[in-house]
């Protein structure tokens, strides 16, 4: 099966492990969603990069979910429940999630219109990776999951970028702003667990 | 030996030694501050490319740096603005020797330095998103040290500079097209807005100015000053090089006319909220979006963009005073809410003086620092629009009204307070607050002793036109 074909899968991947990271109440399901998040950002990025390339994206994306993960293990109480008991929160969640894919299915025209290099696949991943990643910003005070939210928007916008921007150097430092963003993450998830546990 | 190598790679290995040093405060802030006149001396005298004797020793510096294929390029055009900023960072370190800080702040903030003038000196100017956003997460750093709940304006701040990043990235890659076919106007639309997006997020441009107060309100006073002019003093000349790099910007979409309304727009805001704040924290936060409209409303006329250096020292000078005063003052209370402070400036009089005096600089009161400037700005914009100065000038004039009731808040209150023997104000801090506030007289009396050098120096970081 070429990367061409799984690429629409690809896509309808990352939406359901952005849509995981907006209704998760466990910090090790959303973790586990980032992680396999970066499996579809690779496999879309793939369509236009070489595969040793694009892995870079698979590795740093690894790394961030790990750094926060190593961090939540020790500071595990500083991870809140927003949903509460009642199940108005997920499905309000779900709804916006679908709202967003929906808004992301008919931008596809229009940004395809900008930027030539991108198919189909790859702008609905990335718009809808985007949009969910500004609507778990919106809805969310916790740190780590404002990290969560910037770390999924991010993620979208460089399986765009990568059809735009061709310089490798330029691709590497947005991993590195990954890595960074993750360790920032990691750091404010221990500094705020200091303060509770001193 | 070349100028990044002097002015970039060495602060930034001296900011990774002052990390082990953090422990011996004294020590590292005066390596620190040793280190940043050095540089701000240097970048004075030396001629780059010119053939340099020492002795028997003969070395030429060069202005270019080559990193994995990446150039940074730091020219003798752009040494006086490396002056400025390393000695505006002087200023900040000498402050923070009286005060209580975050135990990394002169290790991050000396990073945080290098850093932003990396980011301005990088070519392709593309990679400057990147390392903008690099030094944003050192800012986050600063903002939060640990043991510290994480405050919601570093949050904001946070998010605000790194939504701003992809737009940044789009905007160049927009720009790279327009140089590719000159004349598209519809190319350039685009990457007009994509740009003043990504620089809307990231100098906190109404309406996405609200991490500002947020941040002055609950983070630490000075660090947080020293961030938000920081990122104003040097981030501002990243749309300024992208219209010097791109004139077709202007040409096409008159692009000066929109930053003109933004700066009427964030003047007035500014001038307005600051009216009605009830903590002294918020007034600090509203005067700093007032100075950011004023900083697009001097790039936004005709040769505007000499101002920018003219404003810079009153601005920095006046919210380190203000930053000073208000960090001695939340030794003392809780918080910074009006009715906590009431009275407080009668206890703590040269702290109130000191709050009161640079709130005043940077209304543009006369005999002040910022009058001089300002009033050169306000001339200049009469003539391109009446009604745009007098806006400038509203807006100064809410933050006036700020001020003075700042003033009551802190004269008025309980008759005697109630004050342990240790919260006696230390003199070194008063001396320093003292010292800033003669400054800030000096400047405003004598405006003839700094405006022209700093008016002179030219806001292009010596980006080549493609």
């Amino acid at each position: 099966m070429s990367l061409t074909a799984i690429a629409p899968y690809a896509a309808a991947w990352v939406g359901v492990t952005g849509l995981i990271l907006l209704v998760s109440r466990d910090w090790r399901v959303s973790l586990s969603a980032l992680g396999a998040q970066y499996v579809g950002v690779f496999l879309l990025i793939s369509l236009v990069w070489p595969i040793e390339f694009a892995v870079i994206k698979l590795v740093s994306g690894w790394i961030s979910a790990a750094v926060l993960g190593m961090g939540l293990v020790d500071q595990s109480r500083s991870w809140v429940d927003e949903l509460g008991r009642w199940r108005s929160g997920t499905i309000f969640r779900i709804f916006i999630a679908g709202f967003v894919a929906i808004l992301a299915f008919v931008l596809i025209p229009i940004v395809g219109q900008w930027i030539l290099r991108a198919s189909d696949a790859q702008i609905f991943g990335a718009i809808l990776l985007m949009g969910l990643g500004v609507f778990h910003l919106g809805l969310t005070v916790q740190p780590i999951r404002i990290v969560l939210g910037l770390l999924t928007l991010l993620s979208g916008f460089e399986i765009i970028y990568s059809t735009m921007e061709t310089s490798l150097l330029l691709n590497g430092m947005l991993a590195l702003v990954t890595l960074g963003l993750a360790l920032t993450g990691s750091y404010l998830n221990a500094a705020s667990g200091a303060e509770a546990n001193p | 030996m070349s100028s990044p190598f002097i002015w970039i790679v060495l602060p930034g290995m001296v900011a990774l030694i002052l990390v082990f040093l953090h422990r011996y405060q004294v020590i590292s802030s005066i390596l620190a501050i040793t280190l940043s006149l050095t540089l701000a001396g240097l970048a004075w005298m030396l001629e780059i490319g010119e053939v340099i004797t020492i002795g028997s020793w003969a070395f030429i510096i060069q202005e270019q740096m080559t990193i994995l294929g990446r150039s940074f390029v730091i020219s003798n055009l752009v040494l006086p603005q490396i002056a400025i900023f390393y000695l505006s960072f002087t200023f900040w370190i000498v402050g923070a020797l009286v005060i209580p800080k975050p135990p990394f702040f002169t290790s991050l903030s000396l990073a945080s330095v290098a850093v932003l003038i990396s980011a301005l000196s990088v070519q392709p100017i593309l990679f400057a998103a990147l390392l903008l956003e690099v030094a944003v997460l050192i800012f986050v750093l600063m903002l939060t040290p640990m043991g510290q709940s994480v405050n919601r304006g570093t949050l904001r701040f946070l998010t605000y500079q790194t939504l701003g990043l992809p737009f940044i990235l789009l905007a160049g890659w927009f720009l790279s097209g327009i140089e590719l076919q000159a004349g598209n106007t519809q190319e350039i639309v685009r990457a007009a807005v994509f740009l003043g997006l990504g620089f809307s997020f990231h100098l906190g441009i109404f309406p996405l100015h609200s991490w500002i107060p947020m941040l002055t309100e609950t983070a630490h006073p000075y660090v947080t000053s020293f961030v938000i002019t920081t990122l104003l003093s040097i981030g501002i000349l990243f749309p300024v090089g992208f219209m010097q790099r791109y004139p077709s910007l202007n040409e096409n979409i008159n692009l000066l006319e929109i930053i003109r309304l933004i700066g009427v727009l964030m003047v007035l805001v500014g001038g307005i909220w600051a009216t009605f704040q009830r903590n002294l924290g918020r007034v600090l936060g509203f005067a700093m979006i007032v100075e950011i409209g004023r900083t697009f409303l001097a790039i936004s006329i005709p040769d505007g963009d000499k101002l920018l250096f003219g404003l810079l020292f009153p601005r920095v000078i006046s919210f380190g005073v203000w930053a000073l005063c208000l960090t001695k003052l939340r030794a003392h209370v809780e918080d910074l809410k009006f009715h906590t402070v009431q009275g407080y400036g009668r206890r703590y009089w040269i702290a109130g003086i000191g709050i009161v005096a640079a709130n005043f600089s940077l209304v543009g009161i006369p005999i002040l620092a910022g009058f001089p400037i300002y009033s050169i700005l306000w001339e200049r914009l009469a003539v391109n629009g009446f009604w745009i100065s007098l806006a400038a000038i509203a807006g100064s004039a809410g933050l006036m009204v700020g001020g003075i009731r700042a003033l009551a808040v802190l004269v008025m209150g309980p008759d005697e307070l109630e004050l342990e023997e240790e919260q006696e104000e230390s003199f070194f801090s008063n001396m320093l607050i003292l010292m800033g506030v003669s400054v800030l007289f000096l400047m405003g009396l004598f405006p003839q002793w700094f405006l022209p050098a700093l008016t002179s120096i030219s806001a292009n970081f010596g980006a080549p036109a493609p």
